[in-house]
């Protein structure tokens, strides 16, 4: 039922990511076409068009991340708590599933966001071809010098960052969906109390993490700074500074997903439990 | 048999309020039953409790033997109050996803209903008035071959044209295992279909019976009775 339900959630947002996505990339491309040096010289028309599109474009981009946002909201919020509530709880379907298809679904139109957003951003270059020679080349010269320099543990870096943005990326939308949770246990402002207790969620977090960042890693760091010496020879010296990053990513990651966890136990249990539909 | 809906010492409370208490009473298979009381006293807590949108306070609900949950969803067909319909949909949408979920639902006996009260299926929801909707939604819901129908308030935003073709639809449709809940206070229009009545006051049960009984022992009809005991 999970699968049905995810198909439904992406029928229900593809409608308006889908045109989003192909006017970005659209107006990329018509950036980049009119980008070039040579396009229209000193033709004032050309270069009013110019930066109307590029203002255009960049506004799209804007807009693309804010609707993100929104809808990770909305389809939740409305789609769940409002009218369609009484459809969707009624279906015979795990409460759990509900909450799961919303976060995968939304899960996957901010990663879709981001890539495409940098797709776009390749099209502005249309013209100039050897602007993609360019940026290969430095990207791997980018790529050796810091295998060079920081050895393995700057590829074991950049997984641990791509994972921990993705926890990141699952958590925050949780958080979203237990303030909306919350609000329900309430008859009355349900939308203000969503927006309080998301504030109210965040200032607990931030004090928490807080106490523990200076109980725990504070007590370690001065056995790992004395490790990084820099040392005559250069920057072999800053190899380990990965190492120390690498070291304590993993314990916040960690930290993370049993915050994602706890918030995704208190909306299941809100929703099976406490529902109260307006 | 067993009973296809039982309460026993049923209480739901919303704070202070008491929206149901101590409700005890069980609805047979096969009936049409309505659920008649005044504006709130507790016949969308009692439904909304059978379709497990809300879990008791204190005491039992069971739906066929069960207590509410994935199995009794699937065989309860219920019709909320509200338009649950997701308004970017059209019709035909509908009946896909409610094809998807159920499976008992019926998508030749919906089309055949939607065709009959001239709806288009390629309409988008969105165009439609509160009554159409209303039609169409009350259409998906007797379309599932459920034990249970559970219909809050089905007639109340229709003409009366159609307020006849849907309680014809409604007496035709279900089989002679289902029963049907009608929540309504528009009793006069209901009353030729019922079979069974329960009265509900203030989240109390004052009294469950039969039509025939009503008529015969005291000799008036449901719509008097209701009149007589909910006198303002």
């Amino acid at each position: 039922m999970l699968r049905k339900l995810i198909k439904y959630e992406f029928k229900a947002t593809a409608r308006i990511f889908l045109p989003l996505f192909l006017a970005m990339l659209f107006l990329a491309l018509l950036n980049g076409l009119f980008m070039g040096p040579n396009v229209g010289g000193e033709n004032s028309v050309i270069t009013t068009l110019r930066s109307i599109l590029l203002f255009v474009y960049i506004v799209v981009i804007f807009s693309l991340f804010i609707v993100t946002l929104v809808i990770t909201i909305q389809r939740f919020y409305k789609n769940l708590t409002g009218d369609e509530g009484y459809l969707m709880f009624t279906l015979p379907v795990k409460t759990s599933s509900l909450i799961c298809s919303k976060l995968i679904v939304a899960v996957i139109w901010e990663l879709f966001s981001i890539l495409v957003t940098l797709a776009s951003v390749f099209l502005l270059f249309l013209r100039e071809s050897r602007f993609y020679g360019e940026f290969w080349e430095g990207f791997s010269r980018f790529w050796e010098e810091s295998r060079r320099l920081f050895g393995t543990s700057f590829e074991a870096f950049l997984w641990l960052a791509a994972a921990s943005v993705l926890i990141a990326a699952v958590v925050s939308i949780l958080q979203i969906y237990t303030a909306i949770a919350i609000s329900q246990l309430f008859r009355e402002h349900r939308a203000l109390i969503a927006i309080g207790s998301y504030f109210g969620i965040s200032i607990v977090i931030q004090i928490v993490s807080s106490m523990l960042f200076m109980t725990s890693f504070l007590s370690r760091i001065d056995g790992l700074v004395s490790s990084v010496e820099i040392t005559a020879e250069g920057a072999a010296g800053v190899a380990p500074v990965f190492e120390l990053i690498n070291a304590v990513m993993p314990g916040m990651m960690i930290l993370d997903a049993v915050v994602g966890v706890a918030f995704f136990l208190v909306t299941n249990y809100i929703f099976k439990k406490r529902l109260n539909l307006e | 048999m067993q009973p296809i809906l039982q309460c026993s010492h049923l209480s739901k409370h919303f704070g202070y309020l008491r929206a149901l208490d101590d409700v005890t009473f069980s609805l047979e298979r096969g009936r049409i039953i309505g659920l008649l009381g005044p504006n709130g006293s507790g016949k969308s807590t009692l439904i909304k409790l059978a379709s497990g949108l809300l879990v008791p306070s204190q005491g039992e609900i069971l739906v066929d033997g069960q207590k509410p949950g994935l199995e009794t969803k699937l065989q309860v067909s219920y019709l909320p109050e509200r338009t649950y319909l997701n308004n970017w949909m059209r019709v035909r949408d509908m009946i896909d996803f409610f094809g998807d979920f159920y499976s008992n639902f019926d998508k030749a006996k919906a089309f055949e209903m939607l065709r009959r009260l001239n709806i288009n299926v390629r309409d988008r929801l969105k165009t439609m008035s509160k009554g159409t909707k209303e039609k169409v939604q009350l259409i998906l819901v007797m379309s599932r071959n459920a034990d249970l129908y559970l219909l809050d308030e089905p007639i109340g935003g229709v003409d009366p044209a159609a307020r006849d073709y849907i309680l014809n639809t409604i007496i035709t449709n279900y089989n002679e295992n289902a029963s049907v809940v009608i929540s309504t206070h528009l009793i006069a229009d209901v009353e030729r279909v019922l079979d069974d009545v329960v009265f509900i006051c203030n989240g109390k049960v004052t009294l469950t019976s039969s039509v025939d009984d009503i008529r015969e022992g005291q000799g008036k009809s449901v719509d008097a009775l209701f009149r007589e005991v909910f006198r303002c």
